[in-house]
Order: C-alpha cells, then structure tokens, then sequence
C-alpha cells in the first residue's frame, strides 16, 4: 500500500514534469526569440546552438513576465487597461499571484464555513497550521500583538506558499519568482517594521534604536549609518531571497526539462527534474515559512529593540 | 521582454502585489481568519478551563479518598476494639462460668461424696444390723434358746471385733 502510494505520487510528478517539457518544447519552436539563434547557427531541430536557444527560451517563458498566458494549450492575450493617461495590463504574474491569492481565500472560506465544536479534516489541518504559525513564528516575536497580526502572517504565508506551489504546475507560474511581487512583499513587511516600531516605542524611541547604546561618540555617526543600512536591508534580503530561490528552482527545472531532445537525454533528465521537483516543493515550503519568520522577527527587533 | 530584464523594478507591479494582496488580507482576515482563530482560541481557553477544573475536582477528590480511607481505618479500628472488647469479655466470662462450674461441680461431688458415704454407713449399719438379726436367730436356733436384745448385742460386738 505505502509502495504503491509512493509509485502513484512518483508518476504524478513524473507526468507533470513530461507536461512541462513538452510545453516547454512547443514554446520553443514557436518563440521568436529562439528562431534567429537557430537559423544563425544553421541547425535544424536542436542543434548545439539550437539547445542553447531553446533553453533560453524555456526560461524566458517561464521566467520571464509577460502579457501572454498560456493554459491547456491556448495561448491568452492578456488585457489593457488605459485610465486617461495610465495603462495597466494584466501580465502572467500578477493574474498567477491574483490566483494564488483566491485559492487562498477559498481555502480559508472552506474552513471557517465548518461550525461544529469539534473541528474536522481540512479545518484540523489548518488550524494544526495557525497553531505552528502562531506559537513558532509569531508569538516568541511579537508577544502580546500576536493575535491582532495572525490573519496577516498567515495571509502571507499561504498566499506565498500557493503562488510558490503554482509554478510547478504544467502551464503554471510562481509570481513569486518576480522581483516585483517579492519586493510589494517586503514593502509590507518594511511598512509594518516602521509602523510597529514608532507605535510601540514612540517616534523617538524608534529613532533611537539605530543609536545603539555605549558606542563611544566619535564612533556613533558610523553606527547610525551602519544601523540605518541594516534595517533597510532587511526587506532588500527577504525580496532577493524568495525571489531568487523560486527562480532559481524553476530555472533548474525549467533547463533540466529542456534538456530533453532525445530519448538518450529523457531518462536521467526526467529523473533529476522529479528529484528537483520534489526537493521544489519543500523549497516552497521553506521559503514561505522563512518570509514570515523573517518578517516577525524583523517587526520583533524593531518592536522590543532591547531585546 | 528578456531574461536581462528579469530584475527590472516596475512601481506598478509593486503597487498592484501591495493592494491585491492587502485587499485579500482585510476580506479574508475579516471573514476568515478571525473566525477561525476566534474559535481556536475560545476552544483552547475551554479545554484549558476544563482541564484546571479537572484537576482541582482531581485534587478534591484525592482530599476526599484520603478522608474516607482514614474514616475506614477508624472504624476497622473501632470495630477491632469492640471484637477484641467482647472477646476479652467473653473470655472473662467463660472463665468464671467455668470457675463456677468447676466449684459447682466440686460441691456436687462432694455432696455426693458424702451422701454415698452416709448411704454407705447406712447400709452398712443395716447390713450390720441384718448380720447380728439373722446371726442372732441362728444362734439361737443352734443354741436352743432364746437370746434376748442385749445379749444378742454384745455377742455381735465381740464378734466384730474379733473381725477387726
């Protein structure tokens, strides 16, 4: 039974990944970036300069943010919209974080509707979730304003977890391995370190902790830029590492996918991609669970910076 | 747009990750995950509450066990001692019926001890007297004559005492 559980899993990985790359190839053929790479070399199909074209390719259309979606095969244009002056469109990564975002609610409406006294599957799960969060991460950081930031910290982990999570479907994409939406992230947890620590400590009290005490005063102006740099650099670190932890996952899959041209390249090429993928789900796993750790005890040092 | 772009900042993106996702946290925080923490919590605050009253019913009942035990050993105590008290006096009892029994028994004994002996002295006074009667009429019938009381008397002496 644990066998065949453990095949059914393997299988379902494995035919993702066969779907990624064969999606990947048809984006290949029909990219316009890869043809001029592919004619100057004089190659047909995947030639040396053809692959190398190919897999960059691959990348640009997994990684790359773009106005084109791609689902099931269909190819979308996705929409403008023009305010007199402004225009937003609609790119991939914005609809994949807004998806992300409404499988997370849903998730939440699906367990909050449950009333019973006694909570049972998916809202046991979740609340086994809340729990960790909140005794783990929260908590030990933010003290007696841990219930008031619950819902944000779990928001914030499962909104990141799904949009991780996403990219490694067939015809998905992490907006998380878009520097943009990392850095909106980071803007929030920024906004709240600034906030937090001016309502607890006073303006004054906050400013007061990038001066930090028995630094002798020839020594302090260095300290102060040096503080200032430390904090501001915080949500820099927490943007640059989720974001570049998911593109890096996806473009170890995206390549590793790529790579097959030939029946001789398939069979380790598959088998190293479901390793990565697997290792990819636990890297989505740790990088949200790093984001909000990160973003309670950057809100904890500046709320108690005693401390 | 290419892979060199791929660090490029656009404020709208940013903007747009922002309000998306501060939207989502207001509804889903509202309807959501206040509710479902509100529960947790009220839940554990009852399973704590239950388990602090059981604890303290735990600790009252333990103080109650150990007044019943000492209550029980009291009384087995208490009924020892009376077992033990009534043994004792029966026993005292039993010692003096049988003392009186015992004396009883003696003066019965030695009543009967005396009436024997009279009974004996008796009969053996009238075994005597029935002896020296029949001796008396034999005599006299060997010796043809008629012996009167006190001759027949004092021939039976002297013959008794040559018996002795």
């Amino acid at each position: 039974m644990k066998f065949a559980r453990t095949l059914l899993i393997f299988a379902v990985v494995a035919l993702c990944g066969l779907a990624f790359a064969k999606e990947d190839h048809q984006v290949a053929k029909r990219d316009p970036h890869a043809q001029p790479v592919k004619t100057e070399q004089g190659h047909g199909g995947h030639g040396e300069g053809g692959l190398g074209a190919t897999l960059v390719a691959i990348l640009e259309h997994h990684l790359v943010d773009s106005d084109h979606m791609e689902f099931f095969g269909a190819d979308i244009h996705l929409p403008t919209f023009r305010f007199g002056d402004y225009e937003f469109t609609l790119t991939k990564h914005r609809v994949w974080w807004l998806i992300a975002l409404t499988l997370m609610g849903l998730m939440v409406w699906l367990a909050a509707r449950q009333k019973t006294a006694v909570p049972s599957g998916f809202r046991n799960a979740l609340e086994g979730l809340i729990v960790f969060v909140r005794n783990e991460v929260v908590k030990p950081n933010l003290h007696e304003k841990t219930d008031a930031f619950m819902p944000y910290f779990m928001s914030l982990f499962l909104g990141i977890l799904f949009s991780n999570l996403l990219g490694l479907l067939p015809w998905g994409s992490s907006a998380t391995g878009n520097v943009n939406v990392t850095a909106g992230l980071a803007l929030c947890t920024l906004s709240l370190m600034v906030g937090m620590g001016v309502k607890v400590n006073g303006l004054g009290g906050f400013l007061h902790s990038f001066a930090p005490p028995g630094v002798p005063g020839w020594l302090m102006p260095l300290m102060i830029i040096i503080e200032i740099v430390s904090f501001m650099i915080r949500p820099f670190a927490l943007t640059i590492r989720l974001f570049a932890n998911m593109l890096a996952g996806h473009a170890v899959l995206a390549v590793l996918l790529g790579l097959i041209v030939s029946l001789m390249f398939a069979a380790p090429a598959i088998a190293v991609a479901v390793g990565v993928f697997m290792l990819e789900i636990i890297v989505a796993l740790i990088q949200s669970y790093i984001f909000i750790m990160l973003t309670a005890t950057f809100m904890g040092l500046t709320m108690h910076p005693s401390h | 747009m290419g892979l060199q772009n791929i660090l490029n900042i656009e404020p709208g993106s940013i903007l747009w990750t922002i309000i998306t996702f501060l939207i989502v946290v207001w509804i889903v925080g509202k309807f959501g995950w206040k509710p479902i923490i509100k529960g947790l919590t009220d839940r554990e605050n009852s399973i704590r509450t239950d388990l602090e009253t059981a604890k303290s019913e735990r600790e009252k009942a333990g103080a109650m066990l150990a007044d019943y035990k000492q209550a029980m050993a009291n009384a087995k105590k208490e009924a020892a001692d009376i077992i033990q008290s009534a043994q004792d006096q029966a026993e005292k009892h039993r010692a003096e019926m049988e003392t009186v029994a015992k004396e009883q028994g003696q003066k019965l004994l030695e009543k009967a001890r005396v009436d024997i002996e009279r009974e004996s002295d008796l009969a053996k006074a009238d075994l005597s007297r029935h002896v020296a009667e029949l001796t008396a009429k034999a005599t006299s019938r060997l010796l043809g004559r008629v012996i009167d009381d006190k001759e027949h008397e004092k021939l039976i002496m002297e013959a008794l005492k040559e018996d002795r």
